[in-house]
């Protein structure tokens, strides 16, 4: 009961056995009490049962719908959602091909969004450039950068395709000139380090000039002493350069983990794992 | 933080004040309690009332005490459900959605019961708190949380908990099935 006076009616002294809300008058039969009051059965039982008024239930009732309605139309939105972390969590276990259906499906729900659009492109790009197909990966990525103009993210993976495609078309130069790019913008990562020592390297096989061979140990040098040099994905990218330094022949990266499945060191320093994409 | 008259606030959000004292009468009603007046809303203070013959039974006084908090509560994500993803987590901006979003918040905003309500249950616990029962035994740190939460409204508390159980428990419950 919130603050409010606890007496609804008072006025004249009523007689002693008329009921409070009827007003009905009993003579000498003693009503029952509520909150003190005298009240006869009927008013006790239509208190005690007080209806609703018609607004309240009207009101409810067409809320109610409204909101089923509401569900309903938003429905897809609720798909998409669910999609949507569905991948985020696919992404968590590793699983990009489950991930990109997934945001894809989303994406196609709810066309409108434009942002969701952008990181399925996104994710669906990334997909195509760990299968070697960076040219494909390329519009995608446009599409999402027209999206999201300054996401560097995207720029830097749009670079990365390009500089996966020029690899596949065997134009070393602008290889090396894409990952020396990619190097300037993220000059603490030690993958993106070895893609200029993946592109000298290429120069080298291709060219034979020593002072790509150099270059190219250099930069191995560098990106060894950054900070996540140590993990499997460098372990294998490192031997494919080194074997590409060696032997002078320039492989994709499944031909690479096809001739090697298990790396060409004997200790598994250079045990293949899910490493950069591109091929480079 | 800024304050707001109560009345005002009352008015921006009177579906909140509507069903908070329809969920007391509600439980008026489901324990056979005599409901001798009610205001569902109306501009002064109290914005809502029921008047309710007063009651030894702990459970029935519990309830009616605490309906707001179990009705609005529920109410608050039902009407917000429909309008979270869209709103939240797609940034649509539909008038539908939006008024959905008003509503429950509107009603999640006036679950909490008041001092008034809190003070019944209080009196009855104390008497009965040697019974040991659940019931009983639950009602103490509930009626300090719904004294604490009086207290709290003027840092907005009871918008904050409106706008927690209307947007945010739903993100969290969706994250936790999908």
């Amino acid at each position: 009961m919130d603050d409010a006076t606890d007496d609804p009616r008072q006025g004249e002294a009523p007689p002693a056995n008329a009921c409070f809300r009827c007003g009905t008058d009993y003579g000498s039969v003693a009503l029952p009490r509520i909150a003190g009051l005298p009240v006869c059965d009927a008013c006790a039982r239509l208190l005690r049962e007080r209806p609703f008024p018609a607004w309240i239930k009207g009101s409810l009732a067409a809320l109610l719908l409204l909101a089923v309605l509401a569900f309903l139309y938003n429905q897809k939105y609720f798909i998409a959602h669910v999609e949507m972390t569905r991948a985020f969590r696919a992404l968590e276990s590793q699983n990009l091909e489950r991930a990109v259906s997934l945001f894809d499906a989303a994406a196609e729900r709810v066309p409108e969004e434009p942002e969701l659009r952008a990181l399925a492109r996104y994710f669906h790009a990334m997909l195509l450039v760990n299968q070697e197909h960076p040219g494909e990966a390329i519009p995608l990525l446009k599409e999402a950068l027209a999206i999201r103009p300054d996401d560097s993210q995207i720029a830097l993976a749009l670079l990365h395709a390009e500089s996966g495609l020029a690899y596949d078309q065997k134009d070393y130069d602008r290889f090396l000139a894409n990952e020396q790019t990619m190097a300037k913008r993220q000059p603490d990562d030690p993958i993106i380090a070895l893609g200029v020592a993946s592109a000298h390297a290429c120069k080298y096989a291709a060219t034979g000039d020593e002072g790509h061979r150099t270059l190219a140990e250099r930069q191995i040098e560098t990106a060894s002493g950054m900070k996540g040099a140590e993990g499997p994905e460098f372990a294998e990218y490192l031997d494919r350069i080194r074997y590409r330094l060696e032997s002078r022949e320039i492989i994709s990266r499944s031909e690479y983990l096809r001739r090697f499945p298990k790396g060409r060191n004997p200790d598994g320093s250079g045990s293949n794992s899910p490493g950069p994409g591109g091929g480079g | 933080m800024f304050f707001i008259p109560g009345w005002l606030i009352s008015i921006a959000t009177f579906p909140g004040v509507i069903v908070h004292e329809a969920a007391h009468m509600l439980f008026c009603r489901l324990r056979g309690l005599a409901v001798l007046d009610v205001c569902f809303f109306r501009v002064g203070n109290p914005a809502g009332y029921v008047i309710h013959e007063e009651t030894e039974d702990f459970t029935s006084a519990f309830l009616v005490s605490v309906g707001p908090l179990i009705v609005n509560s529920i109410l608050c994500v039902v009407f917000c459900f429909p309008a979270f993803v869209p709103v939240r987590i797609f940034g649509r901006s539909d008038p539908l959605s939006y008024a959905l979003l008003w509503l429950g918040i509107s009603i999640g905003m006036h679950a909490f019961p008041s001092t008034h309500d809190a003070k019944n249950v209080w009196r009855l616990a104390r008497q009965q708190a040697r019974s040991m029962r659940p019931l009983v035994l639950l009602s103490f740190p509930l009626v300090i949380a719904i004294y604490a939460s009086n207290l709290l409204r003027i840092v907005w508390f009871d918008y904050l908990y409106g706008f927690a159980l209307g947007l945010l428990l739903p993100e969290y419950l969706f994250k936790l099935l999908a």
